[in-house]
């Protein structure tokens, strides 16, 4: 196995966040009864023409720029031909010799580039619900619009593609273009997978992966796949190049079609549609419009704010995390190394550990923060902290940030004065006079185990710190 | 340039287009298609080197429109045309993958 490297290339499609189809005015939302938001143009009704919405336009721009890309002057639409119940128009409104930007890039989190080919823009087609006495079909989603962005195989194992993928769709989210949910399907990613032996410039063939729905199956798909394409060529046989689809169920790639049943889908260019030419004075307007990028913030989080790699990697992951987190500490910078590290840690734990989603925590972060910031005074105990943090986490009946605030109130006061604190030392030191010793005689590190027998007399509602002081007065006295 | 079309290519047309000729018409569709594809081959004949590719005969781009939802169809005018439909759905025969 060692033997072989693999290559992948990454197609991603992102539904880009409108209110109305691609080609005509019903809404573009989750859900409701089927076959209620269509239109003769979505029905593919005969003698209905497809007029381009605006946004659509403005969104894909800002995927291109976004990625490096270059925005072209002229795009052109095409069809797409093939026959399938849920297509019915007969043919796909997509792009094909000239989408509406090329050339772009992507860095992954240990710096590789990785190239973009292409974005081009597309309709998605409708829903076909599979039975066993008919195929049913809805077509609320057709016409919902779509960028296709296109991966040079630059990549070369099965992180690498995650890294990607996280990193694109980090910047599509920043963007408002798309909201990034995989499990939903509005960002969705087939792999090009193939493999061939080191040192070896030709390719090998290649394989399509379907059927991802997260980030894991992205890893655990191509995994898979780089693995079995390198049994069937140790076995001595060669890869067929066919369409695979991922199996989370079972973790296996399973055949889908091969390359002799692949369809033939004579583009051509559209003749309903004139070419999109986009006037470079507003592509400009569009250029100087960008938020900052994840890459930049990452940057700016680890130049100006301290956090290392991996916390700052984190926060990115979800923008909206990034924001709440940058409004949050906008005040108060100086918490921040303290601040990201106390959310990817202590606040993620609670959240799993009582199936919370994140956004309700991107609403609580001024609560948070005081709470960490009370905890970092020695004001919060770490004890009193993590019931704190459970007591208020698991109290659903009201918004965490108001949980929070009860949880705390609840919490009281550490025990910080030296009146309290000095009887417990004196009995620590007094049933321990042989660790005492050891201390007088050098070992200073068993100052931990003095505070945590003190800790342990007080019910772990007391300021370590204070405790520390005063266990030094005693014993370097 | 003359382009032979014989009877597997027509077939393959055929099943793309889902058109079912027989296989006694095979042989006038071959026919009719080499003389479609000999007359789109005089254009083979014009020099265009160092011509730009012309995208479109128009010179104007599209015009967008604005990104506003407007009422479409109701469920049952959807489906009044539909063969068959079953739960607000169009009903096919059962297709696979």
């Amino acid at each position: 196995m060692s033997a072989f490297e693999a290559v992948i290339g990454l197609e991603v499609h992102a539904q880009l966040l409108t209110r109305t189809k691609i080609f005509c005015s019903c809404a573009v939302t989750v859900g409701g009864e089927p076959n209620t938001r269509t239109c003769p143009v979505c029905l593919g009704l005969p003698g209905a023409l497809p007029v381009l919405n605006a946004e659509v336009v403005r969104l894909a721009v800002r995927a291109g720029l976004g990625t490096g890309c270059t925005v072209q002057a002229i795009s052109v639409f095409a069809r797409k031909n093939y026959f399938y119940p849920d297509l019915p128009k007969g043919y796909q409104i997509t792009q094909a010799e000239l989408p509406v930007c090329l050339d772009g890039q992507i860095v992954l989190d240990d710096g590789k580039v990785a190239r973009i080919q292409r974005i081009h823009l597309e309709e998605d087609a409708g829903k076909s619900i599979h039975g066993d006495s008919g195929t049913r079909v809805d077509l609320n989603r057709a016409g919902t619009p779509l960028v296709e962005i296109v991966g040079h195989p630059d990549l070369r194992t099965a992180d690498e593609a995650v890294s990607y993928l996280r990193e694109l769709r980090g910047i599509l989210v920043t963007l408002g273009v798309c909201d990034g949910n995989m499990e939903e399907g509005s960002l969705r990613c087939d792999a090009n997978v193939s493999i061939r032996p080191i040192g070896q410039e030709m390719f090998g063939t290649r394989v399509e992966i379907k059927n991802m729905n997260s980030f894991r199956s992205v890893r655990d798909a191509i995994a898979h796949e780089i693995g079995r394409q390198a049994d069937v060529i140790q076995d001595g046989h060669a890869i067929r190049q066919e369409t695979r689809l991922w199996n989370a169920d079972f973790s296996r790639t399973e055949s889908m079609r091969s390359k002799e049943e692949a369809a033939d889908y004579r583009y051509f260019p559209d003749p309903d549609l004139l070419p999109l030419h986009i006037d470079p004075a507003w592509l400009a307007l569009q250029r100087a419009d960008l938020p900052e990028l994840p890459a930049a913030r990452k940057a700016r989080y680890q130049g100006e704010l301290g956090l290392d790699a991996r916390a700052a990697n984190w926060l990115c992951e979800e923008p909206p995390r990034a924001d709440a987190f940058d409004r949050t500490i906008a005040d108060a910078p100086e918490l921040a190394t303290a601040f990201a590290p106390f959310l990817m840690t202590q606040v993620q734990a609670q959240l799993q550990r009582n199936d919370r989603p994140w956004p309700e925590v991107d609403a609580a972060m001024p609560a948070l923060l005081r709470i960490c910031r009370k905890w970092r005074a020695g004001q919060l105990a770490n004890k009193m902290l993590a019931e704190l943090l459970q007591t208020a986490f698991a109290d659903t009946a009201q918004p965490l940030a108001d949980a929070l605030a009860h949880a705390e109130s609840l919490a009281g006061a550490v025990v910080s004065d030296v009146a309290a604190l000095e009887p417990v030392i004196a009995a620590v030191l007094a049933k321990f006079p042989g660790e005492v010793a050891k201390y007088r005689a050098g070992q200073k590190q068993l100052v931990g185990f003095f505070v945590g027998q003190a800790m342990r007399q007080l019910a772990g509602k007391a300021d370590a710190q204070a405790i520390a002081a005063l266990l030094a007065d005693k014993l370097d006295a | 340039m003359a382009v032979h079309v014989d009877a597997t290519i027509v077939r393959q047309v055929a099943k793309l287009a889902k058109l079912s000729l027989t296989d006694a018409e095979l042989p006038d569709v071959a026919r009719d298609l080499e003389r479609i594809l000999a007359l789109v081959a005089v254009l083979d004949e014009v020099d265009v080197a160092g011509v730009a590719p012309l995208v479109h005969p128009h010179e104007q781009g599209l015009k967008p429109r604005a990104d506003v939802p407007q009422t479409g169809l109701t469920q049952a005018q959807a489906l009044a045309n539909a063969p068959a439909q079953d739960g607000g759905c169009f009903l096919t025969p059962r297709v696979i993958g």
